[in-house]
C-alpha cells in the first residue's frame, strides 16, 4: 500500500512542505495514520469502487496532516524565515522553462512561504474555499484572500523571470 | 498571464506530478512502524525512580544512623551477638556463672548475658570508665524482694525496683546529677528467667563492669551527665515529590496515567499546622467527548468529531494547608486542602473525527496559552514515614477538582493519583 499511493501521497506533501524532508516527514505522519485507522475503513467493491474512495481518504489525511505541521511550525517561524527563503527561491531558479518539468513547477509552490504555499495548495490544487481555509489554518478569510493573492503575485513573478530567459514561454511546452 | 491560466497550469502540474520512491523512504517509514509506543515504558520508569527514591532515602538515613539502620530492632530485643561482642570490647565483663538455659533472643557463646535459672548467681555493678557508645548489655535476674537491680546508662541510669515484692517487672529512673543517697545501694541479686533491664552506655565513658557478690556504686564513679534538652521543632521541609497522576473528564474514557514530579516545601506553625507550596510538573493525559469539550475559539472543520484525546503538561502551583491529626512513634498521619493554579506548558490534542464517513483525526499543538490561576481544589490525606529526625519519606493519596474548565477545551479535568515523597527537616 505504501508503495502504490508513495507518488500520489508524496505529491500532495512535497506541495505543502519545503523540501523533500519535510514532506517525508509529513508523509509518514500520514501513513501511520491510514495505517492506525484502515480498520475502520469500509468500501465494498472492486478496483476504481475503492480505489477511488481511498484515494480521496489518503489525499485528505495528508493534507490534513501538512496542515498540522503548518500549525506547528508556525510557532517557531517568524517572517525572518519566510523572506529568507523566498530570497533563496531566487537564487535557486535559473532553470529554463521549456526544460520546466512538473517538479520544478511544484518547486516554485515549495520556494512560497509557508502562509502563502498553505493557502495556494488549499485553494487552487486542493479546491477548498476562504472560509475553510480560514478555519483550518487559523486565519480570517480576508488573510486568506490576500495570500492567495499574493502567492500568485509571487509565482506570476518567477514564472517571467524564467520567460524572459526562454522566450518559448512555459505555457508552450 | 490570468490567473485561472497560472491557477491551472500549476493544477495540471499538482495533478501529473509524481515523485519517484526513494529505497530508504520505506527503510525510515518501516523504523516508525516498528518505535514501539513510548508511554508503555512509563509505568517501569515511575516504579524505578520510586526504588531509586526509596533506595535513597534508606542509605541517607543509614548514613546518618548506621547503628540503628543497620539493626531497627536494637531497641526491643535485649540482646543481640554483636551487642554483647561490643560490650565486651567495652569493657563490660561478666563474673559468675552464666547459665546455659539463657532465655534470650539470640545467645552465643561471645554473649556476655547475665542469666541464670538458679539464684546463686550474684552480681553487683559498677559504672567504670573505657565503655563505647551505645552499649546495651541486658540482664536477667532473679532479684531479691527487696533489692533493686541497677542498670546504667550515659545519660541515665535505669533503676529497676520490684514493684511487687517477689516478681521484678518495677522499672524506675535516676535522673542525672541524682544524689547518691537517691541511688541504692547493697548487693543486687541477679539470676532466673526475666530480663528487666537494658543498659544502653551513650556516654563513651561509661561502661559496667559487674563483679560477683560486690555492691553497687553507681553514684559515686558516675561522670557529669548533661542536660537532656529537647530538640527544637523543625521549622522549614523541603520535599521531593514524584507520583502517577490519572486525569478523567468523563468516566467512561480512560487513559494511561500521566506522572506529577516537582518539589514542595513546607513551613510548620506548629505540631499540627503546616503550609505547604508545591511546584509540579504534571502531564495530564485525558480523552473527552466533544460534548466536554468547550473550546473559546472551536476548532471547526470536524463535521463529526468523535473524541479529543490531550495530552498536556502542566505546571501547577500549589498552596495547601496541611493537618497532622495523629502522630505516631513511626509518623504521621495528615490530611490537606488547597487550591493550585495551573499554567498549560504544552497542549496537544488530537481530533478523532469522521470526513465523509471515514476516521480520521487530526492534531493541534498549544504552548503557553491557558494560564488558570487558583482554579484547582486539591484534597489529600496521607501518611508520613519517619526516618530519622529530618528525613521521612510518605504516601499521599490526592484529588483535584477543577473549579473552571481548563486548557484549551475548557474541560473539567479532575485528576486523582498518588504523590510519594522524600522530605527533608532544613
Amino acid at each position: 500500500m505504501y508503495d502504490f499511493f508513495y507518488g500520489y501521497a508524496m505529491s500532495i506533501c512535497l506541495r505543502y512542505s519545503r523540501n523533500r524532508e519535510d514532506a517525508i516527514e509529513v508523509l509518514h505522519d500520514g501513513f501511520l495514520k491510514i495505517f492506525k485507522n484502515i480498520g475502520g475503513f469500509r468500501i465494498e467493491g472492486t478496483g476504481k469502487q475503492v480505489l477511488y474512495p481511498l484515494q480521496a481518504w489518503i489525499k485528505k489525511i495528508m493534507i490534513y496532516t501538512a496542515i498540522d505541521r503548518y500549525r506547528a511550525q508556525q510557532k517557531y517561524s517568524g517572517q525572518e524565515d519566510i523572506h529568507l527563503h523566498e530570497h533563496a527561491l531566487y537564487q535557486a531558479a535559473p532553470t529554463p522553462l521549456d526544460s520546466m518539468a512538473y517538479e520544478e513547477l511544484m518547486g516554485l509552490v515549495q520556494a512560497l512561504s509557508p502562509g502563502y504555499r498553505a493557502v495556494f495548495n488549499l485553494y487552487v490544487i486542493d479546491g477548498f474555499t476562504h472560509e475553510e481555509i480560514a478555519e483550518k489554518l487559523g486565519i480570517s478569510s480576508g488573510t486568506s484572500k490576500s495570500n492567495l493573492a499574493r502567492a500568485r503575485e509571487v509565482l506570476k513573478k518567477r514564472l517571467k523571470k524564467i520567460d524572459i530567459r526562454n522566450p518559448l514561454g512555459y505555457a508552450k511546452r | 498571464m490570468p490567473k485561472d491560466d497560472l491557477d491551472q497550469l500549476f493544477l495540471d502540474a499538482a495533478d501529473w506530478f509524481r515523485p519517484v520512491q526513494q529505497p530508504e523512504d520505506w527503510t525510515k517509514m518501516a523504523a516508525l512502524l516498528d518505535r514501539r509506543p513510548a508511554r508503555k515504558l512509563r509505568p517501569v520508569a515511575i516504579a524505578l525512580v520510586f526504588l531509586a527514591l526509596l533506595a535513597g532515602g534508606f542509605l541517607l538515613v543509614r548514613s546518618m544512623h548506621p547503628t540503628q539502620a543497620a539493626c531497627p530492632g536494637c531497641s526491643s530485643r535485649l540482646v543481640q551477638d554483636h551487642h554483647a561482642a561490643v560490650s565486651r570490647a567495652a569493657g563490660v565483663s561478666a563474673r559468675g556463672k552464666v547459665a546455659e538455659n539463657a532465655p534470650l533472643a539470640n545467645p552465643s557463646p561471645t554473649a556476655k548475658s547475665l542469666s541464670g535459672s538458679d539464684r546463686s548467681f550474684q552480681s553487683r555493678g559498677r559504672v567504670v570508665p573505657g565503655g563505647s557508645p551505645r552499649h546495651q548489655v541486658a540482664l536477667t535476674s532473679s532479684l531479691g524482694k527487696n533489692q533493686p537491680l541497677v542498670s546504667a546508662a550515659g545519660a541515665n541510669a535505669i533503676l529497676a525496683t520490684p514493684s511487687n515484692p517477689g516478681t521484678r517487672s518495677g522499672v524506675g529512673l535516676v535522673q542525672p546529677g541524682a544524689s547518691p543517697a537517691a541511688i541504692p545501694s547493697g548487693p543486687m541479686v541477679l539470676g532466673g528467667n526475666a530480663p528487666i533491664g537494658v543498659i544502653p552506655f551513650n556516654m563513651p565513658s561509661i561502661a559496667l563492669e559487674v563483679f560477683g557478690r560486690a555492691p553497687v556504686s553507681l553514684s559515686d564513679q558516675s561522670p557529669p551527665v548533661p542536660k537532656i534538652r529537647r530538640p527544637a521543632m523543625i521549622r522549614w521541609q523541603a520535599d521531593l515529590l514524584l507520583g502517577p497522576d490519572l486525569t478523567l473528564v468523563t468516566s467512561s474514557l480512560w487513559s494511561n496515567p500521566g506522572m506529577d514530579a516537582g518539589i514542595r516545601m513546607s513551613y510548620h506553625f506548629s505540631e499540627k499546622w503546616q503550609l505547604e507550596s508545591a511546584l509540579l510538573y504534571s502531564s495530564k493525559i485525558y480523552k473527552a467527548l466533544p460534548s466536554e469539550y468547550h473550546p473559546i475559539q472551536p476548532y471547526t472543520g470536524m463535521p463529526d468529531l468523535q473524541q479529543i484525546n490531550a495530552n498536556c503538561r502542566v505546571i501547577d502551583l500549589a498552596l495547601d494547608v496541611r493537618y497532622n491529626f495523629k502522630t505516631t512513634l513511626g509518623g504521621t498521619w495528615f490530611a490537606e486542602a488547597g487550591l493550585s493554579s495551573y499554567w498549560m506548558n504544552r497542549e496537544a490534542y488530537t481530533f478523532n473525527y469522521k470526513s465523509g464517513g471515514y476516521p480520521t483525526s487530526t492534531s493541534l499543538a498549544i504552548s503557553n496559552m491557558d494560564r488558570h490561576p487558583l482554579s484547582i481544589l486539591n484534597l489529600s490525606a496521607g501518611y508520613e514515614f519517619r526516618l530519622s529526625r529530618r528525613v521521612s519519606w510518605q504516601v499521599q493519596p490526592f484529588l483535584k477538582l477543577p473549579l473552571s474548565g481548563i486548557g484549551y477545551g475548557r474541560v473539567h479535568l479532575v485528576s486523582t493519583g498518588m504523590l510519594f515523597s522524600i522530605n527533608y527537616g532544613l
